[in-house]
C-alpha cells in the first residue's frame, strides 16, 4: 500500500514536471529554447510512479525522446534540465543534446534517446551487464506506442527472455505517434499480450493514476530484480479523444468538456490527498514551490554561458 | 470543393502568414475580432485549435456564445479563407501539450501578454461552413462542414 507520505513525494514529482514543462513550452514560444521540445504535461504520472518505484543507486532508466518527465522524475537538477533546453553549457549533456538527450550518468538516467525504437536495444544491453557483472538492479525501458512494431523490440523481448535480463519494458500508450492513432497502425488494441509470444508476464496498467502505476511497478520491479524477469507493461495515457475523417467534429456538450478537464493525473491525486486529510493550503504550497523551482530553473538557463565554439571539436568519438 | 481541400488550404495559408483573424460575439452582441496563431491537427480534422488563457476576455464572450468565425489570408493578400462554427474550450492536460507542440514556437507574442504559464486553454473550433475566396477574380467556393 502506499501512503500519504509517499503520495505526497509523487505529487510533488509530478507538480514539478508539470510547471516545469508549462515553462518549457513558455520558453520555447519566446524562442529561448531551439530546436525540438516534446512536452510531457498529460503523462506525468508514468515517470513519476514507475521511476519512484526504483532504487536508483543499482536501478537504471533508458527513456524515448519525450524524456524531460524521466529526468525529473530521476531526480535530476531542473536547473541542467533547463539549461539544456537552452543549449546553455551547464546544460546535463553540456548544452550539446537538447530536448530529446536529457541524460545523467550518476541519477543513472541514460537518456533521452532521438531515433524512436533506439533505446530498447540499449536498454537490453544495460540488462546484460546487469547480469554479467552479477549485479542486482533492474531497468526500466520507456518508449512510445510508434515504436512498439519495430524489429529492434521484439528481438528485445526475445533476448531479454532467453538470457533472464531484468528489464522492464514499459510502453507509454499515449495513443498517437505523430498524429497517426495507434489504432490504425496496430494489430491488436491491447500491447499487453504481446509479452504473451515470448513467455514473459504482460500488464495493460492505467497510466492517469500514479498509485496504480506506482504499486504494479513496484511489484514488477522486485520480480525482475530478485528472480531476473523481464516483463512488457503497457501504460496508458489519455489523450482527448481525436476525430478522423470519418468521425466528423462535433461541438462538445458541457459535461464532456467538464469531464476532459477530470482527465488528469495530478487532478485525480489531488482528489486523493484531499480525502486522506490533506490540507488544501499545503497543496497550494507545493504548487507555489515547484513554479519556484521552474522559474529558478529558466533563470539559471538564462544566465548561463553558451557553450565555447571549440566545443563543437570535444566529446566526438568518431 | 471538399471539405479536405479546404483544410489544405488553411494549413497553406497558415503556413504563410502563421496568423488569423478570430471574430467571437460579446454578450452585448457586439462583435470583437484579434489576431491568433492557430493550427490545423494532424488525425483531427474539421477542427481549428489555438490557445488562450484563462484570464482573457475571449474566454467570457465564447462561454456566452460559442459561434465564431476565422478569417485566414495570405501576404499576398489574393488568397481568403473564412471558416465559421463552434468553438470549445477545452482545459484538458494532453490536449494542452499536443496543441503547444504544435504552435508553441510560434506564439511569441501570446506569451508577452500571458506570463502564467499554467493558465492555458485549448480553443477548438468545429468548423461548419468554410469559403474560400480569391479577391483578384472574385470566385468562391463554398464547403458544407456538417
Ligand atoms: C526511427 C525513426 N523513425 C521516425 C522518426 C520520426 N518520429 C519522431 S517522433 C515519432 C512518433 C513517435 O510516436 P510514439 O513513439 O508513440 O511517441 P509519442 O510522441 O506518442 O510520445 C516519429 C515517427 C524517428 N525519430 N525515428
Amino acid at each position: 500500500m502506499t501512503d500519504t507520505k509517499q503520495k505526497t513525494a509523487l505529487y510533488k514529482r509530478m507538480l514539478l514536471i508539470r510547471r516545469f514543462e508549462e515553462k518549457a513550452a513558455q520558453m520555447y514560444g519566446l524562442r529561448k529554447i531551439g530546436g525540438f521540445c516534446h512536452l510531457y504535461i498529460g503523462q506525468e504520472a508514468v515517470a513519476t510512479g514507475a521511476i519512484g518505484a526504483l532504487d536508483l543507486k543499482r536501478d537504471y532508466i533508458v527513456a524515448a525522446y519525450r524524456d524531460h518527465g524521466h529526468a525529473l522524475a530521476s531526480g535530476m537538477d531542473p536547473k541542467a534540465v533547463m539549461a539544456e533546453l537552452y543549449g546553455k553549457v551547464t546544460g546535463c549533456s553540456k548544452g550539446k543534446g537538447g530536448s530529446m538527450h536529457m541524460f545523467d550518468i550518476e541519477k543513472h538516467m541514460f537518456g533521452g534517446n532521438g531515433i524512436v525504437g533506439s533505446q530498447i536495444p540499449v536498454a537490453t544491453g544495460v540488462g546484460l551487464k546487469i547480469r554479467y557483472r552479477e549485479e542486482d538492479g533492474v531497468v526500466l525501458c520507456f518508449f512510445g506506442d510508434g515504436a512498439i512494431h519495430q524489429g529492434a523490440f521484439h528481438e528485445s523481448l526475445n533476448l531479454a527472455k532467453i538470457y533472464g535480463l531484468p528489464v522492464v519494458y514499459i510502453c507509454e500508450n499515449n495513443q498517437y505517434g505523430m498524429g497517426t492513432d495507434f489504432r490504425r497502425v496496430s494489430a491488436v488494441d491491447d500491447f499487453s499480450v504481446m509479452a504473451a509470444s515470448y513467455g514473459i508476464e504482460g500488464r495493460q496498467i492505467d497510466g492517469m493514476d500514479v498509485i496504480t502505476v506506482h504499486e504494479n511497478v513496484k511489484e514488477i520491479v522486485e520480480k525482475a530484480r530478485t528472480e531476473h524477469l523481464p516483463s512488457l507493461l503497457e501504460i496508458k495515457t489519455y489523450r482527448y479523444k481525436g476525430h478522423s475523417m470519418s468521425d466528423p467534429a462535433k461541438y462538445r456538450t458541457r459535461e464532456e468538456l467538464e469531464d476532459y478537464k477530470e482527465r488528469d493525473p495530478i487532478l485525480i491525486l489531488k482528489k486523493g490527498l484531499l480525502e486522506d486529510g490533506v490540507q488544501a493550503s499545503d497543496l497550494e504550497a507545493w504548487d507555489k514551490e515547484a513554479k519556484k523551482l521552474s522559474e529558478e530553473a529558466a533563470s539559471f538557463a538564462e544566465e548561463s554561458p553558451e557553450p565555447e565554439i571549440e566545443a563543437l571539436y570535444s566529446d566526438i568519438l568518431a | 470543393m471538399t471539405k479536405s481541400q479546404f483544410l489544405i488550404e488553411i494549413e497553406s495559408l497558415l503556413e504563410n502568414a502563421k496568423t488569423a483573424i478570430l471574430a467571437t460575439v460579446d454578450r452585448d452582441g457586439s462583435p470583437r475580432m484579434r489576431w491568433m496563431t492557430p493550427a490545423i491537427l494532424k488525425d483531427r480534422a474539421g477542427a481549428i485549435y489555438a490557445v488562450t488563457s484563462l484570464d482573457f476576455d475571449k474566454r467570457r464572450q465564447l462561454e456566452a456564445n460559442a459561434s465564431v468565425q476565422w478569417m485566414f489570408q495570405n501576404k499576398g493578400l489574393d488568397r481568403i479563407a473564412y471558416a465559421d462554427g463552434k468553438a470549445n474550450l477545452i482545459e484538458n492536460a494532453s490536449m494542452r501539450a499536443e496543441v503547444l507542440e504544435e504552435i508553441g514556437s510560434k506564439l511569441g507574442v501570446f506569451w508577452k501578454l500571458n506570463s502564467d504559464a499554467g493558465s492555458l486553454v485549448v480553443v477548438e473550433t468545429i468548423i461548419e461552413r468554410g469559403r474560400s475566396f480569391l479577391p483578384m477574380t472574385g470566385e468562391s467556393r463554398i464547403v458544407d462542414f456538417n
